[in-house]
């Protein structure tokens, strides 16, 4: 049976939704750290490489590929205007040089595409958990690092409450255009008025909100108990520690062999302010 | 029948603060992207609406404000940006810092977020542009840390990240003080007197 995550349905035998909290956030953590620790184009390929098989392996569906890759579009150009018009890294060819002084070196060029490489390796790692992570996930990933339940309470609820209150706007918003306001005219800072309007009602409306919450809690006793039970109980396998103790490993040799033995570095250039 | 107000229930009424607001932060930060965004900057926008919410937030409540604006930072700039480390550590943890370092202007200076004087106006054109300022340094250092920027590219990511913020901030924040503060402070969820 297929289970609703974040973002879409992915099959219940998928390896990674049956996982633990535990791992599932450490590998979150790991994916994204050993992006960045990796300097060197071709490991960082590679990374990038694995993580995309890895939607096929894990029956992950790759949901709104378009989305995806607009997003990876959109930060690749602001990497590579930063680049190409305010660096001066040194290569064997210098292509253009601005009255600024910074330059276009064939490793300008290198070193854009490897923190392209670096942030689509976080996006596809961070959206290949999430894509398999439930709310449930959260509270019950927050109680196996022991944190207090009151910080899962507030992730679920910001996650759960997002797409009410974006129709909340909407209804609001609407209300006000056909009373006559037109948000679509006048300076910005006149539109910047007319949303703070339309911020005040919401205010309100997440204060009602919040009211009903705490009352709906504190009936079904919530925090009234010192020991906290919960009703589904996540089991911690050896497979899942194996897999934990795996990642931080992988993590920590990704920083040995960047910072003493230079493997994952970035080939004859250090960059420094 | 009237309420029994504990500490450990006004605990709870605030933690639900903190993730209801990050909702309603989250979807001011996915209009602010959709309807000004910055060109070449993904997940920014030159109107960052729940600037204005989080630090209106921080100055009522205090700690659970902030996280408010943490966490509907954190879930906003996501489908523009991902949710990876990065957007955690500069957007998110950025946008925890700001209105927390204007509220310790404001216990500070003893000053009012109803901003009935001049010093307490005073107080708050001071301090948004140096909370905002400090921030927008953090943001971009771990842009550039991550690689994503340069350095040229930080000092005016800096001053146009000040500009945006201290403007939405200005409009926005300052009309939801006035008008509402006098309301949240007849509730009991209303912080005085600490920082965190």
């Amino acid at each position: 049976m297929s289970q609703r995550t974040f973002f879409t349905y992915v099959a219940g035998d998928s390896p990674l939704v049956r996982l633990h909290p535990l791992p599932k956030v450490t590998l979150l953590l790991s994916v994204n750290l050993v992006a960045l620790i990796i300097e060197a184009p071709i490991p960082l390929l590679l990374l990038t490489i694995m993580l995309a098989l890895s939607f096929k392996l894990l029956r992950v569906p790759l949901i709104g590929l378009k989305k995806f890759v607009i997003v990876v579009l959109i930060a690749s150009q602001a990497v590579l205007i930063s680049y190409l018009l305010g660096s001066s890294i040194p290569g064997s060819q210098v292509y253009y040089t601005y009255p600024w002084g910074a330059y276009v070196s064939d490793m300008t060029l290198l070193y854009a595409a490897t923190m392209i490489m670096r942030y689509t390796s976080m996006l596809l790692g961070s959206t290949l958990i999430l894509a398999t992570t439930t709310s449930r996930d959260i509270v019950y990933g927050a109680a196996a690092f022991r944190l207090p339940h009151t910080i899962a309470l507030m992730m679920s609820l910001a996650f759960r409450t997002t797409t009410i209150f974006v129709e909340d706007f909407i209804r609001v918003r609407d209300a006000m255009i056909l009373r006559g306001a037109n948000f679509s005219e006048g300076s910005i800072l006149e539109r910047a008025r007319k949303y703070a309007n339309v911020f005040t009602s919401m205010i309100v409306i997440a204060l009602r909100r919040i009211m009903e919450i705490a009352y709906a809690l504190q009936a079904k006793g919530f925090g009234a108990a010192p020991k906290r039970t919960y009703y589904r109980e996540y089991k911690l396998r050896i497979s899942d520690v194996v897999i934990t103790l795996t990642l931080i490993a992988g993590v920590l040799c990704a920083y040995v062999l960047r910072y003493y033995v230079g493997f994952l570095a970035f080939p004859g250039w250090l960059p420094s302010v | 029948m009237s309420e029994v107000v504990t500490q450990a229930s006004i605990k709870m009424k605030l933690a639900i603060i903190s993730g209801i607001f990050g909702g309603v932060c989250a979807t001011a930060a996915l209009f602010s992207i959709i309807i000004i965004p910055l060109p070449g900057i993904p997940g920014g926008s030159g109107f960052w609406i729940p600037a204005a919410l989080y630090f209106a937030l921080t100055l009522w409540f205090g700690l659970y404000g902030a996280l408010a604006g943490h966490i509907g930072t954190f879930i906003g700039m996501g489908p523009f940006f991902g949710w990876t480390f990065q957007v955690w550590a500069d957007g998110a943890l950025g946008d925890f810092m700001a209105p927390l370092i204007c509220r310790a202007f404001f216990l500070l200076f003893k000053a009012d977020p109803e901003l009935k004087t001049r010093r307490d106006y005073a107080v708050w054109l001071v301090s948004v542009p140096i909370a905002t300022c400090l921030a927008a340094m953090w943001i971009h250092f771990v842009n550039y840390s991550f690689g994503t920027i340069t350095f040229g590219a930080w000092v005016w990511g800096v001053i146009a990240y000040t500009i945006g913020d201290s403007l939405a901030v200005f409009t926005i924040g300052t009309i939801l003080l006035r008008v509402a503060t006098k309301w949240v402070k007849t509730s009991p969820f209303y912080v005085t007197g600490r920082l965190l």
